[in-house]
């Protein structure tokens, strides 16, 4: 539990700290601009809310995932729930391109859709005393199978604008989100945290192995569920309103990890908490970075900065296997 | 009680028949793939029969929901893992997880558990840098935290030196003095010569004998299970396993 309050001193830090920053400056004593209130509240507020909840979704959704998998390189994208939700998208974008008329909360309710019918999916084929293995080749057969679906469709794209559109969606970004956005993504958000704090003492178990779990009381059948509901509801919900944001489920848990007493059940709030700072930062720095032709995308950051690390983790891996 | 009637589990278990009793030391002994480590799941209910019960005081193992189960019966898996680095204190504490006791009568079972293991000393110790005979006996541990009214352990042995071997059997015969049941897989005969109360032999999945040690390990027996000539030489309590020739 000590990592805890160190965590949420920093986010209470940054937060603030987020409202101010940007392409332009807001100083909170002498404001200079007009329209500083506004920028405020209709833009940066709601901006640095989104990333709070997504990174605190993306960072409890990665430790539950790690838990569950007992496998630190295991990502909440290996369910394919990412990838189902972001084919649910990108559809709405390939029909709204069509010609056909949905409105403006067509997206992320084509997101959802996607990541509830992967969820059903996965459920489907390993909800019955389903072991993790099975779990796992559900969710990549699952990934594969959305990521094709969005190549067709991209492929098939009826406008270059409309590709151009889909692209730089899937990217994943904060930009010129507001309260709709907010509104969609907290409860679910915290209904998905929720369901992963449910299943904390259940992962603690496991990490003695299945047969071990099961002896002391855990039903897989109750922990699968719970664990594709908190991870479908997190990552869905981070899907449907910002794109695809990679790397924060696999990096965060592994930052915190030492920290923590390593049962599982105590890195999920730190590790949503680290989510939370890390999305946080990483939003203001794209903001601030200068990069001709717009801010940089946070997904891309988000991977520009997760790639070495993995790296980095496999070669420290290697070198304790040696 | 805890009691298995007609239980078969198919390709390893065929209608095995047992009952054992709280404050008996009992070994399952038998060749490889005789089934032992399939009855010991069966027993702990962590694997369900395909015909036949395995039941605690008369009640299915299966009708009794999964955490009083737990509570009643802890389970030692052969070649127990832990998937992360935590230290000995922490993974022992697992085996609370079954119970909603306060931190304080956790605390007081953990450093119960650490103190028969011999482990106090190494309780802040990550995993990673034990013995393997070490965290055989974490794991062990972690069993012994959760104070089960049962303790199952699969080859608890395997991976400790004489010494803690003949420190942990003898714990265990306490454990089963104090009036727990304590159920062993054990793949060295002598050790359950010399320390069980009753020996179940199995081979190819059928319950050849049901006695105590002297009768189910007789030499006769062995021949006709583990197709090996042997004797045992020395006195009760200390009894050696030498070829017969």
């Amino acid at each position: 539990m000590k990592p805890i309050w160190p965590l949420a001193l920093a986010l209470v830090v940054a937060f603030p700290a987020s409202l101010l920053a940007g392409a332009v400056w807001i100083d909170p004593l002498h404001p200079q601009i007009a329209s500083a209130g506004l920028i405020l509240a209709q833009l940066r507020l709601p901006r640095a809310v989104l990333a709070v909840t997504l990174g605190a979704g993306l960072g409890g959704a990665g430790a539950a995932m790690q838990g569950y998998l007992r496998n630190p390189l295991a990502d909440p994208g290996l369910f394919g729930i990412a990838p189902g939700a972001a084919l649910g998208a990108v559809l709405s974008l390939f029909l709204g391109a069509a010609g056909v008329h949905l409105g403006v909360w067509a997206l992320p309710a084509f997101a959802l859709g996607g990541a509830g019918g992967a969820m059903a999916l996965l459920g489907l084929i390993a909800g019955r005393d389903a072991g993790t293995a099975l779990f796992t080749l559900a969710g990549l057969m699952l990934a594969s199978l959305a990521g094709a679906l969005m190549s067709l469709m991209i492929s098939l794209s009826p406008s270059p604008f409309a590709l151009s559109e889909i692209v730089t969606w899937l990217l994943g970004a904060l930009t010129d989100r507001g309260w709709t956005e907010v509104g969609i993504a907290l409860p679910l958000t915290a209904l998905g945290l929720a369901a992963l704090a449910l299943a904390g003492r259940s992962l603690d178990a496991l990490a003695l192995g299945e047969v071990a779990a099961v002896s002391l009381g855990v039903s897989p059948r109750r922990l699968g569920l719970l664990i594709i509901a908190g991870i479908g509801l997190t990552v869905g919900a981070s899907v449907a309103v910002a794109g695809i944001i990679g790397f924060v489920g696999l990096v965060v848990p592994h930052l915190v990890r030492p920290l923590t007493n390593r049962r599982p059940s105590a890195l999920l709030l730190p590790s949503a908490l680290a989510g939370a700072l890390l999305l946080l930062m990483a939003d203001i720095a794209c903001r601030l970075l200068p990069l001709a032709g717009g801010e940089l995308r946070l997904g891309i950051a988000l991977s520009l900065l997760g790639a070495p690390f993995f790296l980095w983790l496999l070669l420290r891996m290697r070198r304790g296997l040696l | 009680m805890l009691a298995t009637e007609s239980l078969s589990v198919a390709g390893r278990l065929e209608a095995v028949s047992a009952s054992l009793r709280p404050g008996d030391l009992t070994a399952i002994c038998g060749p490889n793939g005789a089934g032992k480590s399939s009855l010991l799941a069966a027993l702990a209910g962590v694997l369900r029969p395909g015909a036949g019960t395995a039941s605690l005081d008369g009640a299915p193992l299966d009708r009794i929901p999964p955490r009083q189960r737990a509570q009643a019966i802890g389970y030692l898996p052969q070649a127990g893992e832990a998937a992360w680095d935590m230290n000995v204190a922490t993974l022992v504490s697992l085996g609370r997880l079954p119970w909603r006791t306060s931190a304080a009568e956790d605390a007081a079972a953990v450093g119960a558990a650490l103190a028969a293991m011999e482990m106090e000393g190494l309780a802040d110790r990550p995993l990673s840098k034990l013995s393997g005979g070490e965290r055989a006996r974490a794991l062990l541990g972690r069993v012994l935290a959760g104070q089960p009214r049962w303790i199952l352990a699969d080859e608890p042995l395997a991976a400790l030196d004489i010494a803690h071997a003949a420190r942990l059997m003898a714990h265990l015969r306490g454990a089963a003095r104090g009036g727990r049941g304590v159920v062993v897989v054990l793949h060295d005969l002598a050790q359950a010569m010399n320390h069980a109360d009753r020996v179940l032999v199995l081979d190819a999945g059928r319950l050849i004998a049901d006695a105590p040690p002297t009768e189910a390990l007789a030499a006769p027996v062995i021949a006709q299970v583990w197709g090996a000539q042997m004797r045992w030489l020395g006195q009760p309590g200390g009894y050696a396993l030498a070829p017969d020739i």
